[in-house]
């Protein structure tokens, strides 16, 4: 009978499994590919910490999340700005044609809508649009109710939108 | 209703992780794991045994010395991992580590023992590759080294961030030195990883390149806490000489600063809009004194519309000539 897994060798099967997904995650979120880079890196290295220091994780995948989440958070509230930094853009704007250009500059303005939203709003947005995930799921990721991700998601929409016309 | 907002998010979809720095991640990753295991009992052991190696190494050189075995510490000092003397060596240099008086002379004390233990691991390989293959108690010296020196720079970055919050002002020359030492012992580290050695050798050095890295680092970060904290004395004897309304602003902003908040400006109650608070809090505040740079902005004339008039009066006098 052979032995099970290491806890290394799951950390780093979880990585090769979640990296990209938290990856986009992060990316959906920040403005900039090197930050995206750094905060994705960070969420890993953090989750090892803690499992080091003693700490029990019952659901891997949604701590990496949330770690993620946290970073993003501290990131906008340490800069207080949304507004877009042409410097900053994920892709290097002038590398495209036109038409590269403009989506870009869209793309900016779509994420400082969506950061400009209450936190907990833009996440679960994030999670259910661009993560495809199911309201269960995302009610697991954040430890609040179904009803209340439902409530969440609706106004999110609500406000986003108006936001955006 | 969602598919709009569904088709408005979906270029956020494409974001991807491209595969160098998933790679990279990934090798990044293992190191730091292999490096940071979690804790075993033989690694919780291995803590408590460190102290130990502290105590007892204490213990153990005083009493080679009362003993008269003070000749054998003295032997020791040019031992090199995989000879005998070498745990001596070991042990008497945490001692006089463990002696020093003040935390700037441990810093110095601790800094100089890193130097040191990357020095033997360089002259144990030297002498390996001379002699085809290093033995075993080689490399488990070498591994010894290689702990004492990140313990000692562990300890380096908790007393450089004491000295930090307590003397900030003098603190910057300490950080400084420290962080060039550490450039120093990365270099010494990468002319270490060009050596022949064993793969469990690599590992282990290329973990301590890491480490190092991060050490300085976080020194970074020290130093411009130092310098922050060191800039709001600087401004609270200058404070008198700005407007009542601005020097509550950057006293307020400092307060921010300090504790991850946004800055505020307020150029209502600013008299010189041009000295701007992301000026005053400019990172490159290390060299300058931002005081005198806001007295110095306040002497400076502020543009005047003038010449942008004449310019433009000038042009439409050319267009009617062209007319």
């Amino acid at each position: 009978m052979s032995s099970p897994p290491s806890i290394e060798t799951r950390y780093l099967e979880l990585y090769e499994q979640e990296m990209p997904k938290v990856y986009r995650f992060v990316a959906s979120r920040v403005n900039s590919k090197a930050l995206a880079e750094d905060i994705t890196s960070e969420s890993f290295m953090r989750t090892w910490d803690y499992l080091r220091e003693g700490g029990k994780i019952e659901n891997m995948r949604a701590f990496v999340y949330r770690v993620a989440n946290n970073l993003i958070i501290d990131h906008y509230r340490s800069k207080r700005r949304t507004e877009v930094a042409l410097d900053e853009t994920h892709e290097s704007i002038s590398a495209g044609g036109e038409h590269e250009m403009r989506r870009n500059a869209d793309v900016a303005l779509l994420q400082m809508h969506l950061n400009n939203l209450p936190d907990d709003y833009a996440t679960i947005l994030t999670y259910r649009f661009v993560e495809d995930m199911g309201v269960q799921e995302i009610a697991k990721l954040t430890g609040k109710s179904s009803a209340n991700i439902y409530v969440i998601i609706h106004r999110a929409v609500k406000l986003l939108r108006k936001r955006m016309n | 209703m969602d598919n709009d907002i569904k088709k408005i998010l979906e270029p956020l979809k494409e974001r991807l992780p491209d595969a160098e720095f998933s790679a990279r991640l990934r090798q990044r990753l293992g190191t730091y794991m292999h490096a940071y295991p979690i804790p075993t009992d033989s690694l919780a052991n291995a803590k408590s045994f460190r102290w130990q190696n502290v105590f007892s190494g204490a213990v153990a050189a005083m009493l080679i010395i009362l003993i008269g075995g003070g000749g054998t510490v003295f032997a020791s000092q040019r031992s090199l991992p995989g000879e005998p003397l070498y745990a001596v060596k070991l042990w008497s240099d945490a001692v006089r580590v463990s002696l020093a008086p003040t935390k700037e002379a441990a810093i110095n004390a601790r800094l100089e023992t890193a130097k040191r233990r990357l020095a033997d691991i360089q002259k144990a390989l030297e002498k390996s590759e001379a002699e085809q293959q290093p033995t075993t108690s080689t490399q488990t010296d070498i591994a010894a080294a290689l702990s004492q020196y990140l313990s000692q720079l562990q300890s380096t970055l908790a007393e450089a961030s004491a000295v930090a919050k307590k003397r900030p002002t003098t603190a910057s020359q300490v950080l400084r030195e420290t962080k060039q030492k550490l450039n120093e012992r990365s270099d010494q580290l990468e002319e270490i990883r060009q050596r022949k050695k064993s793969e469990e050798i690599q590992k282990q050095v290329r973990a301590a390149l890491i480490h190092t890295l991060e050490f300085k680092r976080e020194v970074n970060a020290l130093e411009y806490e130092a310098s922050a904290s060191s800039t709001s004395q600087n401004m609270e004897i200058q404070r008198s000489d700005l407007p009542s309304n601005q020097g509550g602003l950057i006293k307020e902003n400092l307060l921010r600063k300090r504790n991850g908040d946004a800055e505020i400006t307020n150029t209502e109650t600013s008299k010189t809009p041009t000295a701007s608070s992301a000026t005053i809090f400019a990172p490159s505040a290390e060299s300058e004194n931002p005081a005198s740079k806001i007295r110095q902005e306040e002497r400076m004339p502020t543009p005047q519309p003038e010449s942008y008039q004449n310019q433009e009066a000038q042009k439409e006098r050319k267009q009617q000539r062209n007319r």
